[in-house]
């Protein structure tokens, strides 16, 4: 496994634990997916 | 855009703070004045720890491990199901129903493909596993069959001969 995806895993781990229970959980992963969509829609640069 | 090296932290968080708002204002364009923000608190703290740490290009891999921790606390699996024409509600729910049954587990998210090269039937792949009940894989296993038969059985099981009638 590369370092980015073991940094990855890291952010992922905290945050899961930050949102605590299960349906915030699902929340936080579904706003994190709309920036994620959105953002692929800004320019490269 | 976002984790490109030549811009500016602050202009970075700008940014990202338009995509929110953004966001924000695409769910509420219609609705309510002083309806809650579709970003929470949470959410947005964190992607703007991710643009100050310089790690906004980790955020799919993030999403991929998060989902995969959701799923494991739901007891979910996921299957890409592959079929010559798309699924009907009733044919999806029951293979939904019988992949959670086969697995043991409590819900199976279908991720529904159409590729014509199936011809019928189904292909699921679930993890490393693979379900193959197409009619391609069965054409091509009895092709590969009909290949193994001997001349001599042939002849004996009377197909050559209907051949040869035939031909008269």
């Amino acid at each position: 496994m590369s370092y980015a995806s073991r940094t990855a895993r890291r952010y992922a781990r905290a945050l899961f634990a930050l949102a605590g229970e299960e349906a915030q959980r699902a929340s936080v992963v579904e706003q994190l997916s709309l920036v994620q969509a959105r953002c692929a829609e800004l320019p490269e640069l | 855009m976002l984790s490109h090296r030549r811009i500016a932290q602050a202009r970075k968080r700008d940014l990202l703070d338009k995509v929110i708002a953004s966001l924000d204002g695409a769910a509420h364009g219609d609705g309510p004045e002083g309806a809650p923000p579709v970003m929470g608190d949470l959410a947005r703290d964190f992607l703007r720890l991710l643009v100050a740490n310089g790690r906004v290009r980790l955020l799919g891999e993030v999403l991929d491990a998060l989902t995969a921790m959701l799923d494991d606390q739901r007891n979910t699996m996921r299957a890409v199901v592959t079929t010559a024409v798309p699924l009907l509600k009733r044919e999806r729910d029951m293979i939904g129903r019988k992949l959670a049954e086969h697995l043991g587990a409590a819900r199976v998210e279908l991720d529904e493909q159409v590729s014509e090269k199936v011809v019928a039937g189904v292909l699921i792949h679930v993890g490393d596993h693979v379900i193959d009940a197409s009619v391609r894989t069965y054409l091509h296993t009895m092709r590969e069959r009909l290949r193994q038969v001997r001349v001599s059985e042939l002849a004996a099981s009377g197909l050559l001969a209907l051949k040869a009638e035939g031909q008269a």
